[in-house]
C-alpha cells in the first residue's frame, strides 16, 4: 500500500510541475509616444504582488494625483468584493495594454517610499517607462488669430525614463541618439543597427529598447 | 485490489496528461449568448503540427519561418527558450474583415503567439488576440486595441450575420491555419 501511495504522490507531482510556468510580462513596445493614462473602469488584468504572487482578475485605476496614479483596486471578478493596491504592496500592475511598475519614489534612493510608474516598454536588460515631470508637447503653434491650428506630434511625451542596471537614464527627443548610444554601448549587434537613422529615432523607443534586449547576450 | 489502485492512478495520470491536438484552428459556435451582439463563436487557442523532426530542429524550423518574414526578427520575438520555445508578437494588418452594404471594413489584429517546439511536433498557441479599433482613433492618430476573444457570428435567434459569417472568421482562421502550413 505504502509503494501505492508513494506512485500517487509522484504522479501527483509531475502533474503539478509541468501546470507551473515562469511567466514574463516583458513586451515588444508596439506603442506610439504620447502620454498614456490609466482608466478608471474595470478591465481584465494582473498583479504582482511584492511576495511575487499573482492577483489575476478586474483592476483599474482608484485615486490619482494629477495625472499620476497613486493605487488601485483589483477585484477577482464582477460583484467580488474589491481591495485597494497601493504601490508598497506590489511589484507591477499588467493593465490595459499598460505595465505599471512600482519603484522607489525618488529614483536615487532604492529604498523609501515607492509610487507607481507607467512603462510602455518592459524588458530583461531595459525599461522605457515615462518621466512624471516631462513635458508633453501641445497642439501647434498659436496664430495670429488666437487659433492653435496646426497639430504637430501633439500628445507626445519629450522625455522618458531608461531604467538598466538599477540606474536610471534621462532620454530627451532632442538628444535622443547620443543618449540612447551612451547607455546601449555594451551592444555590439544593437550598435550596428543605430546607423539606420529610419529606425533609431526618438519615435521609435520602445522598439528601439526591444531590440536593445533582444540582441543583448548575442 | 493493488493493481486495480495503480490501474486507475495510471488511468487518471494519462487522461489529465492527455491533450486534444488540433491540427487546425476553428471557430466553433458556443452557447453564449450576448445582447445585440448575437451568439459567440470561439477559436481553438491551440493547434499542433506534426512531424518527425527532433525539440531542437522545430526550433531553428520556427526561427527561420521568422527570420524569412522579418529582417530582424528580434523585433517581433518577446521571449525564447532555445529548442523549447519562441513567443512573438505580430500584427496582421486588415485582418479583421466584415461586408456590409457592399463594403468591406477592415481592421487590424494584434496578437501574441507562442510556438512550443518538443520531439515530433510544434505547437502553436495563439494569446491575446486584440482588434486595433481605427472608427474610435484619437487625436493623435492611435488606435483603440481592444480584447477580441471570440466573434459574434450569429445572431440571437440562431441566423448567420451575413455581414461576418464565412467572412471574417474565414480569414481570421485562413492566415493562422496559413502559418501551420508553412512549418509543415
Amino acid at each position: 500500500m505504502r509503494k501505492l501511495i508513494t506512485i500517487i504522490l509522484f504522479l501527483c507531482l509531475c502533474l503539478t510541475s509541468t501546470a507551473q510556468t515562469d511567466r514574463t510580462f516583458y513586451n515588444t513596445g508596439n506603442s506610439n509616444t504620447t502620454k498614456k493614462y490609466v482608466g478608471a473602469s474595470w478591465q481584465q488584468g494582473t498583479i504582482v504582488l511584492a511576495d511575487g504572487s499573482e492577483l489575476n482578475g478586474q483592476v483599474k485605476g482608484y485615486s490619482y494625483k494629477g495625472n499620476d496614479i497613486n493605487s488601485f483596486r483589483y477585484r477577482p471578478k464582477k460583484g467580488d468584493k474589491a481591495r485597494t493596491i497601493k504601490a508598497d504592496a506590489c511589484k507591477l500592475i499588467s493593465y490595459d495594454g499598460l505595465i505599471i511598475l512600482s519603484l522607489p519614489k525618488n529614483l536615487k534612493k532604492k529604498e523609501g517610499k515607492r509610487k507607481f510608474y507607467v512603462v510602455l516598454y518592459y524588458g530583461e536588460h531595459l525599461t522605457i517607462f515615462q518621466n512624471p515631470k516631462a513635458q508633453v508637447s501641445e497642439s501647434g503653434y498659436a496664430s495670429a488669430s488666437g487659433n492653435s491650428a496646426v497639430a504637430f506630434n501633439q500628445g507626445q511625451m519629450l522625455s522618458f525614463l531608461a531604467f538598466k542596471n538599477g540606474e536610471i537614464s534621462k532620454l530627451t527627443a532632442l538628444r535622443f541618439r547620443k543618449q540612447m548610444k551612451k547607455i546601449t554601448s555594451d551592444n555590439e549587434k544593437f550598435m550596428e543597427r543605430t546607423s539606420n537613422k529610419k529606425w533609431f529615432k526618438y519615435d521609435n523607443i520602445y522598439k528601439i529598447a526591444h531590440y536593445y534586449n533582444q540582441t543583448k547576450n548575442q | 485490489m493493488k493493481p486495480v489502485l495503480l490501474f486507475i492512478s495510471l488511468f487518471l495520470f494519462c487522461s489529465l496528461q492527455a491533450q486534444d491536438q488540433d491540427l487546425e484552428f476553428k471557430y466553433v459556435k458556443t452557447d453564449e449568448k450576448k445582447a445585440f451582439a448575437g451568439i459567440k463563436s470561439i477559436m481553438n487557442s491551440s493547434a499542433f503540427v506534426l512531424n518527425n523532426k527532433t525539440a531542437a530542429e522545430n526550433y531553428q524550423m520556427v526561427y527561420d519561418f521568422i527570420a524569412k518574414k522579418y529582417e530582424y526578427p528580434e523585433d517581433i520575438i518577446l521571449s525564447v527558450t532555445p529548442s523549447q520555445e519562441i513567443v512573438i508578437q505580430e500584427l496582421a494588418q486588415g485582418l479583421y474583415e466584415t461586408k456590409s452594404l457592399g463594403f468591406t471594413n477592415n481592421f487590424d489584429i494584434r496578437y501574441n503567439m507562442t510556438f512550443l517546439t518538443l520531439d515530433g511536433s510544434i505547437e502553436c498557441i495563439i494569446g491575446e488576440m486584440r482588434l486595433g479599433n481605427t472608427a474610435a482613433i484619437t487625436q493623435n492618430m492611435e488606435a483603440e486595441w481592444n480584447t477580441l476573444d471570440g466573434l459574434y457570428l450569429h445572431r440571437k435567434n440562431g441566423k448567420p450575420k451575413k455581414t461576418m459569417k464565412g467572412i471574417t472568421d474565414l480569414k481570421i482562421e485562413n492566415y493562422f491555419n496559413s502559418i501551420l502550413a508553412l512549418l509543415r
